[in-house]
């Protein structure tokens, strides 16, 4: 959990249904780690949360919290961590056909959705554990985390689909979501894009530097955040750079890194 | 000068299907609450049309008195009718699959009380409808909404609806706003001022009259509280007041005339044209050329060789 980043992100609406954080990234950068700071953070407050890894295996992830100080594994056998190991749904898609090796039925969850071309049996899956008994545990609230939703694409689902998706899980509380979006050369991406991010309530853009690669700032971060009160209905968009540095990450105005002033 | 926007969202400059488009970068949906809170109060029912949200939340901050008025249809809760198997809450919206084949019409006649004629429909937002029906299929339905048979015991008096422009090509948008009356583009205006101020937004408004007039302006806005609207006009700000600027005259001090007086415009009015059948009257024989302005001719009284080239 990176204390920088939430200084800039506004807390909702405590009556709100959920918050859907939409991160980005462009082709020159890598946005994971806003991913982590958020896994640690909704762990940190008590949070049950759901963990779609189509990139990534567990024990990657879990290095990585460590680092963060969150023990994933702990999280995991206490149940407040759920975590579903996308890239074994994925790997009977990239089987040939007939071939010998036997999967369970869970592991074929992907290869349905292909073949009826509709998420809907990933839904189902990730419904079971949303909506799993948590026994004498209570937890604030769910989130669902999916790294990365542009896997899907990549294995063959109609953007369309990921989309319908996406607004069912919207449904069943606060989303974190990475989208990896490579400049124009994808059409229904870019559309898929948008789209969502006309649903979500904050867009977190992770691009590379413009003026090109540096030793002292590694990007910069946009924030869009949406309020659906009139009040400050005025549309805040903040534009921060970053440094990444071995257990924490610095945010600081463009312009303003500390290797400039 | 009244503003333009203020007439369309009050509903004295009457257009029968009004679409605001808008992008990421400036949500069009507090305008489109700006049009329920209005229109609450010129018909019996309004249809609510939700698609991108679900409709409490965004019935969220509007006035009881328009929430009673409103007949939601959900859109958004489950549009593919994956939630069937699951125990569902039962909530008081008509539920609406993008799937289904009922068209909107009849969702607004399965739905309506019995006594309303005067219903309104709105909807938010077309983006959804037109991913999953595709965009021909949206305009028919929008279309069928607004041109109801006179024998129907309702009649659609004012469909608005949202459609996020940035998602759709231009082909989809223009097929749209060939079918709308008014075309709204919202966009930002960046600016830390309070609402009542400075314009939050700005709408490019293209407005056509049931007469066949085009109207085009641009204009700001903010919404108040309770979905007020407040408009600016004079832009891009309406606290600098500009001095008229003195156009100096060229026709002031010249050796000729160019302009003419009254007595002088009276006796051109008199003056019989060649070649016209007034002035070919009397004249016999053969070969005669008549010139007859026919409808489509420009014909201006003021300017007669308006058309020549010279």
């Amino acid at each position: 959990m990176f204390t920088d980043l939430n200084a800039h992100i506004v807390s909702s609406e405590p009556d709100s249904q959920g918050d859907f954080f939409l991160v980005t990234e462009a082709c020159d950068s890598d946005g994971s780690f806003i991913l982590h700071h958020f896994l640690t953070q909704y762990l940190k407050s008590s949070s049950k949360v759901v963990f779609l890894g189509l990139a990534q295996s567990f024990s990657h992830y879990n290095a990585v919290a460590q680092k963060l100080g969150v023990n994933l594994m702990a999280a995991r056998t206490s149940g407040q961590l759920d975590f579903i190991s996308g890239l074994q749904y994925s790997f009977p898609l990239m089987r040939e056909e007939g071939s010998s090796v036997q999967s369970s039925s869970q592991d074929t969850i992907l290869q349905d959705c292909i073949i009826s071309k509709s998420l809907h049996p990933l839904y189902k899956q990730l419904q079971k554990y949303i909506g799993k008994e948590t026994g004498t545990q209570t937890y604030d609230g769910t989130l669902l985390m999916i790294d990365d939703l542009s896997i899907l694409h990549s294995l063959g689902v109609e953007t369309s689909q990921i989309a319908n998706f996406m607004q069912y899980c919207q449904q069943s509380g606060s989303i974190v979501s990475l989208l990896h979006c490579d400049g124009d050369e994808d059409e229904e991406m870019l559309s898929l894009s948008t789209q969502l991010q006309h649903a979500c309530t904050c867009h977190l853009m992770i691009e590379g530097l413009p003026t090109g690669f540096s030793k002292d700032v590694h990007g910069q971060l946009t924030i869009r955040q949406k309020s659906s009160n009139v009040d400050n209905a005025r549309p805040s968009k903040k534009m921060l750079q970053f440094k990444i540095t071995d257990k924490n990450v610095s945010f600081f105005p463009a312009g303003t890194s500390s290797a400039v002033l | 000068m009244a503003s333009l926007l203020k007439q369309i969202v009050s509903g004295s400059e009457s257009g029968c299907t009004v679409t605001i488009h808008d992008t990421v970068d400036h949500s069009g949906r507090y305008l489109l609450k700006c049009f329920l809170k209005e229109m609450a109060q010129r018909v019996d029912e309004i249809h609510l049309f939700a698609f991108d949200q679900a409709p409490d939340a965004l019935l969220a901050g509007t006035d009881p008195e328009t929430r009673r008025k409103v007949k939601g249809h959900d859109g958004w809760t489950d549009p593919q009718g994956w939630n069937q198997d699951r125990n569902v809450i039962p909530s008081n919206y008509n539920a609406v699959q993008l799937s289904s084949e009922k068209s909107l019409v009849e969702h607004v006649k399965d739905r309506k009380g019995s006594g309303s004629g005067q219903i309104a429909v709105v909807i938010d937002s077309l983006t959804p409808y037109i991913l999953h029906r595709s965009a021909p299929f949206t305009c028919k339905s929008l279309h069928a909404l607004t041109h109801l048979p006179e024998t129907s015991e309702f009649q659609v008096t004012q469909v608005v609806s949202l459609i996020h422009s940035d998602v759709h090509d231009d082909s989809v948008l223009r097929a749209i706003g060939h079918l709308s009356s008014t075309v709204i583009h919202v966009s930002a205006n960046m600016s830390l001022a309070p609402l009542d101020r400075e314009p939050m937004g700005y709408c490019d408004i293209q407005h056509k009259r049931a007469s066949g007039k085009v109207l085009q302006k641009r204009e700001g806005y903010s919404v108040g509280e309770n979905y007020q609207i407040i408009t600016f006009l004079g832009l891009p700000s309406t606290n600098t007041t500009s001095e008229p600027e003195h156009q100096p005259d060229p026709t002031a001090n010249l050796t000729f005339n160019l302009t003419l007086s009254e007595s002088e415009k009276k006796a051109r009015e008199n003056v019989v044209l060649p070649f016209t059948k007034a002035s070919n009257n009397s004249t016999t024989g053969s070969g005669q050329i008549f010139y007859e302005p026919d409808q489509a001719d420009d014909y201006d009284d003021e300017d007669p060789d308006d058309d020549l080239d010279i």
